[in-house]
């Protein structure tokens, strides 16, 4: 094993860490009171409040299995200041902006610094609705770990779905209204904002390579990827969906809706065969359907049940097919995910879920199965009045034969520092959509600090 | 005739405090009828401080808002948080239905998740939160639940120079002990006002777990109201105090502050 993160880059970011924190502890008493009870809040930024998350993770492979042979996966330090202003008596303005930097390079190479307006937007209410403007994530459905109806907005798979979804999710420039009629909430929105799924640059440590997602061409063919075809209107391109949701005998329901493009483009192929080579052109193109869904949940006894399903009108599959002229086969994909918790033991949770996609056009040579099915287990338990949470969670592809496990350990040492320890384990066929990292497999160590 | 009178007065005075001296005490089931039929507004706001303490005399303090409110006999209840910033926009909402037959509803906002998360009620005997309160007494607050268990009343105390009923409560059966987590409940109930002055928690085993004061009893807007809380888990020397301020009851707390949309978007 090799421990040797850049000297360099430790020694910017213990200078990095040192002044952020100093700046946000400093930034945070401005506007952040001390309030004890019965005390008036008093604030030399009246009406604003700061608080700052600050977390540094490190991350070890627990075998030289990384594209550059470095043990050492990651040193990562994230300060997220977010700053709430009241405007008027209902409503508010949320800034949140996200600092990054980090001393190893594995997660996204040559990119060691990044600083993003992460949220910016506007909480009002008008009548009875609630209108949420501006840069802002939108969580639909119900489902751990697995993502059904929560597309609306994009995400990061710079660290594949290790990151919390909070954190991975890419916020978007959306209009969002609450309406209620009756029993019943009525959610609106417009995202005239063309942001896609980010993934991992080639070389890093989770850049995809399973054939699931990139498709195989032939030995010794000359494959060019052309430039991504990207929509630029910024409203005919717009996404944009309902919800209704309501609570009914017992019944939390939803039906949902979204027309927009898939946050993945479409890996559309054309094979040319001159003088004995082949030429292998590929097109990415982002490409519409529409997500028709719904939610639903309710509790019986210590059991809740809770569901999700989701069917996506146009989803285009590769094929690994020669014949095929445009390299892809369109399809509908019905997906659901079926999830119980059990809250029978104190303190305790049990979660188990059980997530299908079937795809309903499905012709032989697509990469991916006619019927696929995952499932997941859920441990979580808090002692010490909830300052000591233990939890593991499993996933497992039943097709693909591959899976991953993530024990993990938080101690909340104070209301202001948590530290935790775990591990993200992967195994499995290395084609599955788990078994293509199970070289990276790691413990993973951080510090929290919020304030 | 000056002594006939004095006689008459003596014996009439005999009479009245043997009769009062001799009269059975109020049964369990009816102290708890009395602290039910309580008037509590049928809304209240207020803020609550949360100071919990682990034996080693660490604190943690959450500031929070709380809503309550009537809808007929069904009490809902919504409490959001404030401060410190690992627990701020956190949001508990609860339906409390009266028929005994019929499992309470309750979420849970956790702003990590974003999300709002179904949570069964019947895991009642929980812990709240880190806090040395269950989620039924969260629920519950001042009130009791008469179906749980069957009660009897002992004897007749003072605390703090309040005079008091004393009731044993013995939950109905094993699966609810179990459900709530106590094997029995002795209470202390203020004879004047119906209020509990304080009360101790037994495991199944039959080992005290819990002592909870009620302090700092007031009226406000003419209702008896608790502004102290104070609990001790004698198994763990976890020590949980709600500060009540700024109680209000019954001005207008709007319908939807009880609702799932309400407790995501926070206050």
């Amino acid at each position: 094993m090799t421990f040797s993160p850049n000297a360099q880059y430790v020694a910017a970011y213990s200078l990095v860490l040192t002044s952020l924190v100093l700046t946000s502890l400093v930034l945070s008493s401005l506007a952040s009171p001390v309030v004890n009870a019965g005390e008036t809040e008093k604030s030399l930024l009246d009406g604003s409040t700061l608080n700052t998350r600050i977390e540094s993770e490190w991350a070890v492979l627990t075998e030289d299995g990384s594209s550059n042979n470095q043990a050492v996966q990651k040193l990562q330090l994230m300060i997220e200041p977010e700053l709430e202003t009241e405007v008027g008596e209902d409503s508010s303005i949320t800034t949140i902006v996200r600092l990054r930097t980090d001393a190893e390079d594995n997660l996204s190479p040559g990119d060691h610094n990044q600083a993003e307006l992460r949220e910016f937007y506007l909480n009002t209410t008008v009548s009875d609705s609630i209108v949420i403007l501006g840069k802002q994530q939108v969580v639909w459905g119900k489902s751990d770990g697995l993502k059904v109806l929560d597309i609306v907005n994009p995400q990061d798979f710079r660290e594949f779905i290790l990151d919390d979804f909070d954190q991975s999710r890419i916020p978007l420039w959306t209009v969002n209204t609450e309406i209620p009629i009756n029993d019943i909430t009525l959610q609106l929105l417009l995202i005239p904002d063309q942001t896609y799924n980010e993934f991992a640059t080639t070389g890093s440590s989770y850049a995809f390579t399973s054939p699931l997602i990139i498709p195989m061409t032939p030995p010794g063919a000359n494959v060019k990827i052309n430039s991504t075809i990207e929509p630029d209107e910024v409203l005919r391109d717009a996404d944009a969906g309902f919800r209704l949701s309501t609570f009914t005998h017992g019944w939390d329901l939803t039906f949902n809706y979204l027309y927009h493009y898939d946050d993945t483009p479409v890996l559309f192929r054309t094979i040319d065969i001159t003088n004995n080579s082949v030429n292998i052109n590929i097109n990415p193109k982002y490409k519409r359907t529409h997500l028709i869904g719904s939610t639903f949940s309710n509790t019986f006894g210590d059991l809740t049940l809770r569901s999700e399903v989701g069917y996506l009108t146009d989803k285009y599959i590769s094929t690994t097919k020669p014949t095929d002229t445009d390299g892809v086969v369109k399809t509908g994909e019905l997906k659901y995910v079926l999830g119980f918790d059990w809250y029978g033991f104190t303190d305790t949770l049990l979660s188990t879920q059980i997530f299908q996609t079937y795809l309903d056009n499905y012709k032989k040579g697509m990469i991916r199965e006619e019927l696929n099915t995952q499932i997941t287990f859920l441990f979580k338990q808090d002692y010490m009045n909830e300052t000591l949470h233990a939890e593991v969670l499993f996933l497992h592809d039943i097709d693909y034969e591959d899976g991953m496990v993530r024990p993990k350990l938080t101690y909340e040492f104070n209301d202001e520092i948590n530290i935790y320890a775990g591990a993200d384990i992967f195994y499995g066929n290395e084609d599955g959509l788990f078994g293509q990292f199970k070289e990276t497999d790691r413990f993973v160590s951080g510090i929290m600090i919020g304030f | 005739m000056n002594k006939l009178k004095l006689l008459t007065t003596a014996l009439l005075l005999i009479t009245t405090q043997s009769v009062t001296a001799n009269a059975p005490l109020p049964t369990g089931e009816q102290i708890a009828k009395n602290i039910n039929a309580r008037n509590e507004g049928v809304s209240q706001s207020r803020n609550m401080q949360m100071i919990l303490t682990d034996k080693r005399g660490k604190e943690r303090i959450r500031e929070t808002i709380a809503y309550r409110k009537y809808f007929g006999d069904e009490k809902r209840t919504v409490i959001h948080y404030l401060t410190p910033r690992n627990v701020k926009k956190t949001a508990f909402l609860t339906y409390d239905y009266p028929e005994a037959d019929k499992d309470d509803d309750q979420w849970l906002y956790l702003p990590a998740m974003r999300k709002v998360r179904r949570i069964s009620a019947s895991d009642r005997g929980d812990y709240f939160l880190g806090t040395d309160f269950t989620y039924e007494d969260i629920k519950k607050e001042s009130k009791v639940t008469l179906e749980d268990y069957t009660r009897k009343t002992l004897s007749e105390e003072e605390v703090n120079g309040h005079p008091t009923y004393v009731i044993e409560a013995i939950p109905i059966n094993a699966e609810t002990a179990e459900e709530l987590g106590y094997g029995k409940v002795i209470q202390w109930v203020d004879k004047n006002i119906w209020m509990t002055r304080k009360s101790e928690f037994y495991d199944t085993r039959g080992k005290l777990l819990k002592t909870t004061l009620f302090k700092d009893i007031k009226q406000v807007d003419a209702i008896w109201t608790a502004h102290r809380l104070e609990v001790v888990n004698h198994k763990t020397g976890h020590k949980t105090v709600f500060n009540f301020s700024d109680i209000v009851y019954d001005k207008e707390v709007r319908d939807d502050f009880f609702t799932q949309r309400a407790i995501r978007r926070g206050l």
